[in-house]
């Protein structure tokens, strides 16, 4: 494997969790009777969201299609890892510490679910 | 900032039902585009024309559907969840998938496969739980 394919790993990562940063931060907005500008101002995350879920995607099939599912899966099983830092850092989401042991058990459980394929 | 505030009483109950409502439909797509998949290999040998015929599959239809209501579900919660709690508890969907899997599409699950799924059952409880705490709280 090329420096160069697990950055295009790293970088389908980046666009899920993004994609989905910017779905919330939309789902956060778009109070009762504000104005036509300020709801078409609320939609750009949410296009951006979808944008970056759909970058997701495709490079996610291209990946797919030069590797085995079974080398792929665990890079998607630390989805949960990611999204956690993710959140914290652009959505100032707070961690506890219960939290992050949730999200070490369903990394772990998945790894698991991988390495059985 | 709290990452989960509890939200209004009136919302209060949308997060579980909407967390196991997407699940369940992302679940109900995999089984369904599986069977699409296969019904058209079945039909079509040449697997150049599989992918665009698989579109005519009436299953793959359904799948693409309930994929959207998925993600309808999905925007709900997020509406209402902080994201990483959202995103860690729809993990339940990797419980449903090979559970659907076995009962539908007659896959097997093999010991280390069903110790994985329990563990990330066990995530998903432990993520639930701390929820559940801060909004009795509250």
């Amino acid at each position: 494997m090329t420096g160069w394919f697990l950055g295009l790993i790293i970088l389908s990562q980046f666009f899920m969790v993004g994609g989905q940063i910017f779905l919330k931060h939309a789902m956060n907005g778009g109070a009762e009777g504000e104005s036509v500008i300020t709801r078409w101002k609320g939609a750009a995350p949410f296009v951006c969201g979808i944008g970056l879920l759909t970058l997701w995607f495709f490079l996610w099939l291209g990946l797919l299609s030069q590797v085995e599912l079974s080398y792929l899966y665990p890079f998607d099983a630390l989805g949960p890892l990611f999204m956690a830092f993710g959140a914290s850092v652009a959505l100032k989401e707070k961690m506890t510490p219960r939290l992050w042991c949730g999200v070490l058990l369903i990394v772990g459980g998945l790894l698991i679910v991988g390495a059985s394929q | 900032m709290n990452p989960i505030q509890p939200p209004v009483r009136m919302k209060s109950a949308l997060p579980y039902w909407g967390v196991i409502c997407c699940a369940l439909f992302v679940t109900a797509s995999e089984v369904l585009l599986k069977m699409g998949v296969d019904d058209t290999q079945d039909l079509h040998s040449a697997p150049s024309w599989a992918e665009f015929h698989g579109l005519v599959s009436g299953w793959i239809w359904a799948g693409i559907l309930c994929y959207i209501i998925s993600f309808i579900f999905w925007l709900k919660v997020l509406k209402v969840l902080p994201l990483n709690i959202a995103f860690n508890l729809v993990n339940i969907e990797h419980i449903f998938v090979p559970l659907a899997s076995y009962l539908f599409l007659g896959e097997m699950i093999s010991p280390m496969r069903a110790a994985g799924i329990a563990i990330v059952l066990l995530g998903v409880l432990v993520i639930a739980e701390s929820y559940c705490r801060v909004e009795e709280r509250a």
